[in-house]
């Protein structure tokens, strides 16, 4: 089959570079435009970037009385903080399991899955949690027991104050 | 005494040779070339001479389709914007609005839903038609690499696309994948906070995507496109791989309009075909994205649940060669296959291991996205 070109064949071809002068200038063009170019890529990179590379701000948050925590009994606890985000000062919402053995002191997991992300249950019955997107579970004390997580369910630092459960999140 | 000046357009000879049934037409597509060269441009890039086989052929009016598919989505697309809000706060809501109350809202953002969908299995049938019929080799190679990136491109535009309405499918979808894109190894986490725009999702997440969804691979596309068209058009079609074809390549129509006719007639069909979509079920809305919610099971849309669901299936040590070897292999033999294949065999039944392994590819596909769903 013939193959149909394009048909460009009237466009002159370009003279060979002559030396000296007008190489300097082509150069100088090209130069010219590597400071120009690399500039507003390193501005806009690092404008892009932006903060995102920064660690999470941590915060302790009040969960309540340690007296409405029945011991021995995983409770399910949803939280929301006034957080910055950006230019915004947003609400922001996640979850807690907590468990006390005895009364003083107090296990506190994210419930955030270590594998993808999303939030795993509490089952009583198996008295473990589980993750629905990848059946993960973990054991009452967050290690892995099934599926694709490589880590335990994030341990968060808690304290008691006054009677009050707090936690850094 | 006047000074005469010559055309310099390449594409002036061919304006000469081309007839006009109206002299005021004749007159007003002169005025318009002689100021622009538009005119001479157009009618020279679209009066080429096709193989017959071409004609007629769904098998190649899969490209063609794609780009009137294309066409859609940048329309309604457009039309979306004059409603959404990319703001956490008010993102929902101005879905909401669009659904529900903006006049015609719900068809328009259903018609960009659905052919989000079309354009993926469009653009997927048009790679495999081109990998079948080998139009990959030399001197083509630059055609199906432009393909390959427009195809991940389509991807790009999936991912992004799906957190913008800020319900519960798109945010956990876009905590999955970007919680994926963090199992990386070593760049992994500064990656997906990127992909972020810091620590969690939030407001910044949501600007990262807009912009990408609506600017910077809108450009690429473009771009990408007319890279893609120009190559088509400058080494013509392809040779056929069939005894029937070779006999009718014998023979030539002229690409405007005997090919363009079937492109236009299946947009037409494919159109109709969104707007039924849309009449008999809306796009969805999920609730609002809520972080906390234990009851919520996230999935991500159809075209990326084979990739989903093979991590059921494989222990987390593993998980890094799934999410970063496997794709680079299949992406990488995707832009080499041109160069490892350069014989001269074009038949797929002669090429046993190129053709096995991309029908291993396919079924891979195929099947996990079934179980998946």
């Amino acid at each position: 089959m013939d193959e149909q070109k394009f048909p460009l064949n009237n466009v002159s071809e370009p003279k060979p570079p002559e030396m000296g002068r007008r190489r300097f200038l082509e150069t100088g063009v090209w130069a010219t435009t590597s400071v120009v170019g690399l500039t507003l890529f390193g501005t806009g990179g690092r404008f892009i970037v932006g903060d995102a590379l920064k660690d999470k701000d941590e915060q302790w948050i009040n969960l309540g009385e340690i007296a409405s925590l029945s011991a021995g009994q995983m409770h399910q606890t949803a939280y929301s903080l006034r957080h910055k985000d950006a230019w915004r000062t947003v609400e922001e919402k996640g979850l807690l399991y907590v468990f006390s053995d005895d009364g003083t002191t107090y296990t506190v997991f994210s419930a955030v899955c270590t594998h993808l992300g999303c939030n795993v249950h509490w089952e009583e019955a198996r008295d473990g949690f589980s993750c629905p997107c990848h059946d993960a579970s973990f054991s009452r004390t967050g290690e892995v027991l099934g599926g694709p997580p490589r880590q335990a369910l994030t341990q968060l630092e808690a304290k008691i104050e006054d009677g009050v459960l707090l936690v850094l999140v | 005494m006047s000074i005469i000046e010559q055309p310099i357009s390449p594409y002036r000879e061919v304006k000469d040779q081309t007839e006009t049934s109206s002299g005021e037409r004749a007159t007003m597509a002169t005025w318009i070339d002689e100021r622009t060269g538009l005119v001479s441009a157009n009618r020279a890039f679209l009066s080429w001479p096709v193989p017959k086989y071409v004609e007629r052929n769904l098998l190649y009016s899969l490209g063609g389709l794609t780009l009137v598919s294309l066409i859609y989505q940048f329309f309604s697309g457009i039309c979306l914007l004059f409603y959404y809000d990319p703001s956490a706060e008010a993102a929902y809501n101005s879905v909401d609005y669009i659904t529900y109350q903006a006049p015609l809202g719900w068809l328009v953002r259903s018609i960009h839903h659905y052919n989000a969908s079309a354009i993926v299995i469009l653009v997927f049938l048009h790679l495999l038609r081109t990998f079948f019929f080998s139009a990959y080799k030399a001197p083509r190679e630059v055609t199906w690499l432009s393909g390959v990136v427009l195809f991940l491109i389509t991807l790009g535009f999936g991912f992004t696309g799906y957190l913008l309405p800020w319900d519960q499918k798109g945010y956990w979808a876009t905590r999955v994948g970007t919680e994926m894109a963090g199992q990386v190894p070593l760049l992994g986490s500064a990656l997906a906070q990127l992909m972020r725009g810091g620590a969690t999702l939030g407001q910044l997440t949501l600007n990262r995507f807009f912009v990408t969804h609506v600017a910077l691979l809108p450009g690429a596309l473009v771009l990408l496109l007319a890279l893609h068209l120009y190559q088509h058009r400058y080494h013509g079609v392809a040779p056929t791989i069939s005894k029937r074809g070779q006999i009718r390549a014998r023979h030539s129509v002229p690409y405007f309009p005997n090919w363009v006719i079937m492109d236009v007639l299946l947009g037409l069909g494919l159109l109709a075909l969104l707007i039924y979509l849309s009449w008999h079920e809306r796009a969805p809305l999920a609730f609002p994205a809520n972080p906390a919610d234990t009851d919520y099971s996230p999935k991500p849309e159809w075209y990326f649940l084979f990739l989903f669901h093979l991590l059921h299936y494989v222990p987390g040590r593993l998980e890094p060669f799934l999410i970063v070897v496997v794709p680079l292999l299949v992406i990488g033999s995707m832009f080499l296959l041109p160069f490892l294949d350069t014989g001269e065999e074009r038949r797929p039944w002669r090429k046993p291991v190129t053709t096995a392994v991309a029908l291993f590819y396919v079924a891979v596909i195929i099947i996990f996205t079934f179980l998946g769903s």
